[in-house]
């Protein structure tokens, strides 16, 4: 039995040995086509590095750009210069023995050249054509599967529309599938137009994925402002043919009108629904000190029939700051109010702040960073990091006492969501008591100190009250680096809604809904190349969608493009794209 | 022998990382991910009340409705207007209502299709096709009923109720309309239970 299983294995290794042969031979064409420079630098790593980095022994010239080890053109600041010639206080290497000045030269002479900064390319996603294989959709099935998505009723007919003669003078199910949005606009509320309505804005809550606020205690708080606020943001957007810029670039807080044929007399939350109706009386203040009872209005339940600007609030005179140790505050302030757009809602910085109530923002260790992160999740399809190795080296702050600040690869995240936290750098998360049925606020503070133009404070005791400036440093789907200051809220509002990708993840996200197809997005600059031809159509596809919603900036002309276009046409769309990637 | 051990376990190691670069390889050369687009339990449950009528209503609930982890659709916590805890059908809206937390609120749209998923669809299935009541409905609804006569046509209006796909349901009706032995219950049963109708 041993044996054979050593024979498996010597056959096995035999079968590697080859493998391993084909990638040298690969990496040998991809070195023979690079600069001298960078083959003499090559084989300094290879006979130092390798018996380590193995893999350092296949990095091409973009691959050692984007690891972050080095900065073009400043070998003194570089991490790996620094560890081969043993300076600075990171390990050391090699580990054994070390190199000749010679080879350090080398390494020097690399890493200093001009050439190496220009080897990085910006993406030219319209260039190819490519196509998927015909195996489209009749209209009236493509009616029958639009109109499912669009209104939850499997084989809808259009003799549930009273005025159906427009609709059924369409012949394309886009025309048809468009008609049934228009008659769902606000202010018609028959029961279909209503359907409609939710079924989309259901795929608008799920747009989001943050939806509990600091602990599952705070039940009163889904009562007192809505917990879906962003999506309402993208509702109103669909339904009222607003521009599409406006889901974040907008002053305006929402709120939904609703209809019901009962005063909201229970609260939303499950947990002992009825005991705290008949015996919870709410308090502000401490429950074991000075208090007050309080009693708060609730959000109107029902059918959402219109959705509109938010113009009163809720006062409270009292709040306190956290559970234990806590202090009262008697400043009146709105329990209720946001700051504009799916972005500055309530309740969705509070689902993606991060921080604990009574936290006030230092700019080191304590800032709203997982905000900053979930916007791009949500809003840009873009996990972090959202920037290359090199591009954090850049701003690594060597003399910081924050831990994460000194390194590299800690710094390819926090170089983006440091600075962008700063847009909302004057919340505070509150709590209406320290009770167990206490609610959670956000209280903005007032800049009242002198703006800072230093992204990377360590502790900086007033950043809380300077004004919201900061940085948006991005690497788009194309690999162009964005690097741009804003000096408030607003500002990085109008700056996220100009960037492409912000449409383009619109666009994955509609695609996805309506098909199943997912498109992820990332920086493809490196990568683009060594795609199938199945992403790279499905990639150009998904680009051009999101370029054309940033110039008419309607979701119902992109739902129409959608409509219209292979992909959902298409019968079996996973085989055409499978035929296609082969 | 210790050196033939040694070797086996250096080819062992070798081939698991190269398994892995492979694999994170073939990540890298592709952009997306697909996923069959399916119906939502909100969608479920209106296909099976509007086609079957209110008979098994609390079976369709309990194996449908109720599984958001199955289905996906989401929920509208604030279309509910409660009158009583947790999911009742005196509340308004109650089909709207989140099932175990509000937390659903953000659910995923649509799950992919799974063998748990497939079993709760075929009990409510078997139980439609069980029930006279049901039955009648469905047929009435397409000017059928139980004793109509299992001609291509009718076959294809109730082929029709589950399927829009051209393609689909020309092989339906070949297939369907050459069983010796066919019936109406048979036929709901059969094209109930086939998943394909569930994917859009």
């Amino acid at each position: 039995m041993i044996k054979k299983v050593l024979y498996l294995f010597i056959f096995l290794s035999v079968g590697i040995f080859l493998y391993i042969k084909q990638q040298q031979n690969k990496f040998q064409i991809v070195l023979e086509n690079s600069s001298k420079s960078f083959q003499k630098f090559h084989e300094v790593i290879k006979n130092n590095c390798n018996v380590c980095h193995l893999n350092y022994t296949y990095y091409n010239e973009n691959d050692w750009l984007k690891s972050g080890l080095f900065i073009p053109g400043n070998p003194e600041l570089s991490e790996l210069f620094l560890r081969i010639t043993k300076k600075g206080d990171k390990r050391k290497m090699p580990l054994i023995g070390s190199l000749t000045e010679n080879e350090i030269e080398i390494v020097k002479k690399y890493i200093s050249s001009e050439k190496i900064s220009s080897v990085e390319k910006i993406l030219d996603l319209k260039t190819d054509e490519i196509k998927l294989i015909k195996n489209e959709m009749s209209e009236n099935e493509k009616f029958s599967k639009c109109s499912t998505l669009f209104t939850g009723f499997k084989n809808f007919k259009t003799d549930q529309i009273e005025n159906r003669q427009k609709i059924e003078s369409f012949s394309k199910a886009s025309d048809k599938c468009l008609e049934l949005l228009n008659l769902a606009k606000f202010g018609n509320n028959t029961k279909l137009a209503m359907e409609i309505r939710n079924q989309w804005h259901r795929f608008h809550t799920s747009w989001f994925s943050k939806y509990g606020y600091f602990k599952n205690g705070n039940t009163s708080t889904y009562d007192l402002y809505p917990m879906d606020e962003a999506a309402l943001h993208l509702t109103k957007t669909l339904f009222d043919n607003i521009p599409y810029e406006k889901v974040i670039n907008s002053n305006q807080q929402l709120e939904a009108k609703r209809i019901s044929k009962d005063d909201n007399k229970v609260q939303l939350f499950y947990e002992s629904r009825e005991e705290l109706v008949e015996y919870y009386k709410y308090i502000l203040g401490d429950m074991y000190g000075v208090q007050k009872d309080w009693s708060p209005k609730w959000l109107n339940r029902g059918r959402m029939i219109d959705i509109v600007q938010k113009d009163k609030f809720q006062y409270v005179d009292m709040h306190v700051n956290r559970e234990r140790n806590l202090t009262i505050f008697k400043d009146k302030f709105p329990i209720d109010k946001s700051i504009g757009g799916a972005i500055g809602a309530q309740s969705y910085i509070l689902a993606n702040l991060g921080r604990d109530p009574g936290e006030k923002s230092n700019g080191g260790l304590v800032i709203p960073r997982r905000w900053a992160k979930n916007v791009l999740k949500d809003f840009f399809c873009r996990d972090i990091p959202v920037v290359n190795g090199v591009d954090a080296v850049k701003v690594v702050q060597n003399k910081s006492e924050i831990i994460f600040r000194r390194n590299n690869h800690c710094m390819q995240c926090h170089v983006t969501i440091d600075p962008l936290a700063g847009a909302i750098r004057n919340v505070q998360s509150v709590m209406s008591s320290n009770d167990e049925y206490l609610s959670i606020h956000l209280k903005y503070h007032e800049a009242t100190k002198k703006v800072s133009h230093d992204f990377y404070p360590d502790r900086d005791s007033d950043y809380y009250l300077r004004p919201n400036n900061g940085n948006f440093y991005y690497r788009d789907i194309k690999g162009k680096l964005h690097n741009e200051n804003f000096n408030s809220f607003n500002e990085l509002k109008l700056l996220l809604s100009k960037q492409d990708d912000y449409y383009i993840c619109a666009a994955s996200k509609y695609l996805y809904y309506l098909t199943g197809i997912k498109v992820q997005l990332r920086d493809y600059s490196d990568s683009y190349d060594y795609l199938g031809k199945d992403s790279k159509f499905l990639l150009q596809y998904v680009n051009q969608l999101g370029l054309n919603l940033k110039e008419h900036q309607s979701i119902k002309q992109l739902l129409k493009e959608i409509i219209d276009g292979p992909v959902f046409s298409s019968r079996d769309i996973k085989n055409s794209l499978d035929l296609l990637g082969k | 022998m210790r050196k033939r051990i040694v070797f086996t376990l250096m080819c062992f190691f070798a081939s698991a990382q190269i398994f892995c670069e492979t694999w994170e390889n073939e990540q890298i050369k592709k952009s997306y991910s697909v996923r069959e687009r399916t119906l939502d339990r909100n969608m479920m449950y209106k296909f099976f009340i509007e086609n079957f009528g209110n008979e098994n209503e609390d079976l369709v609930i309990e194996n449908i409705l109720n599984k958001p982890s199955l289905f996906g659709g989401g929920c509208l916590p604030y279309d509910v207007e409660f009158k009583e805890a947790r999911f009742s059908k005196n509340n308004n809206n109650w089909q709207d209502g989140c099932i175990y937390s509000v937390y659903e609120i953000g659910d995923e749209s649509f799950k992919k299709m799974s063998v748990l998923r497939k079993a709760h669809v075929d009990k409510v299935c078997n139980a439609y096709a069980n029930s006279p009541k049901a039955l009648n409905h469905f047929l009435k609804k397409q000017k059928l009923n139980l004793m109509s006569d299992k001609s291509v046509e009718n076959i294809k209006k109730v082929i029709e109720v589950f399927y829009s796909n051209e393609e689909m349901k020309k092989n339906l009706t070949n297939v369907t309309s050459k069983m010796g032995d066919l019936t109406w219950e048979k036929l709901v049963v059969y094209l109930c239970k086939s998943p394909g109708w569930q994917i859009l």
